[in-house]
């Protein structure tokens, strides 16, 4: 299974009432409507959601691969993204897998207003990661 | 005098022990975006392609070298700069933001990750100014 350079295929994130987990490549039976690109769960103060395929924005940057999501797609009162920031992994195998720090950042976006200011505003959410490579279900 | 979509043309950011100020395009003509660094690695000027802009989630991500060291592990620093509004000659705008130093992990053959993250919280003053 692919790890799509970044050194394993599972991801799991852990910080204060989040957890998020990220599957490089979809396993099993491809649904109606997804894609093999990727599974991202998030569980956390904006309750539980899935993502996969182009739901996921992944981008390389020299903060290592920012995988993000929507949590909250409200363009008039502001959405709420979430970005990972995780690094590549070496030394990853099914027996050993790889313990690390990163963090989230979650930004607010303005919305629909009309006054002096930023488009975004930050929270950052420190995380403990693990990068594990597994065998998934064809 | 371009703006990067970023609605002004200098900002500059605050934080412990540290001062760093943008300006999206040099005063000389052609010359690309100008970024003074000061704190801890020391104090440092970078212009054109030593500047890396990229846009993302985050807003676009401005990042500098300040060791280049690949076998003892480089530290960068890239600064989050969200787009601003209402910024005119008479009126910056002031925000919160952050800056991420990354270490990488040098030339070593251990498991582990490329890279480490500290950050820096940061506050920003967008301004639009006129340039020689």
């Amino acid at each position: 299974m692919s790890t799509d350079g970044l050194g394993a295929n599972e991801f799991t994130f852990a910080g204060d009432r989040t957890k998020i987990a990220y599957l490089t490549q979809t396993p099993g039976p491809i649904p109606v409507g997804t894609t093999v690109e990727g599974r991202l769960e998030y569980q956390g103060p904006e309750g539980d959601h899935v993502f996969s395929g182009n739901q996921i924005t992944r981008l390389d940057s020299a903060l290592g691969t920012l995988l993000t999501v929507v949590l909250r797609p409200n363009a008039d009162a502001g959405a709420i993204n979430i970005t990972v920031l995780v690094p590549e992994a070496f030394g990853v195998t099914r027996n050993s897998p790889v313990i690390f720090g990163t963090i989230a950042i979650k930004t607010t976006s303005r919305g629909f207003i009309n006054t002096p200011g930023v488009e975004l505003t930050y929270d950052v959410l420190p995380l403990v990661g693990q990068a594990h490579q597994v065998i998934q279900p064809a | 005098m371009t703006n990067h979509d970023l609605g002004a043309n200098q900002f500059t950011f605050t934080g412990d022990r540290t001062r760093i100020s943008y300006e999206t395009q040099t005063p000389i003509p052609n010359q690309g975006p100008l970024v003074q660094y000061q704190g801890p690695e020391g104090g440092d000027t970078f212009t054109g392609d030593q500047v890396t802009c990229l846009d993302s989630s985050l807003g676009t991500l401005l990042t500098v070298v300040l060791r280049p060291n690949a076998d003892a592990g480089a530290i960068n620093i890239t600064v989050l700069v969200p787009e601003a509004f209402g910024v005119t000659p008479d009126s910056p705008v002031i925000f919160g933001t952050i800056a991420i130093k990354t270490t990488s992990r040098g030339f070593i053959n251990t498991p582990g990750v490329e890279l480490t993250y500290d950050v820096l919280p940061l506050v920003g003053q967008a301004s639009q100014v006129f340039l020689p």
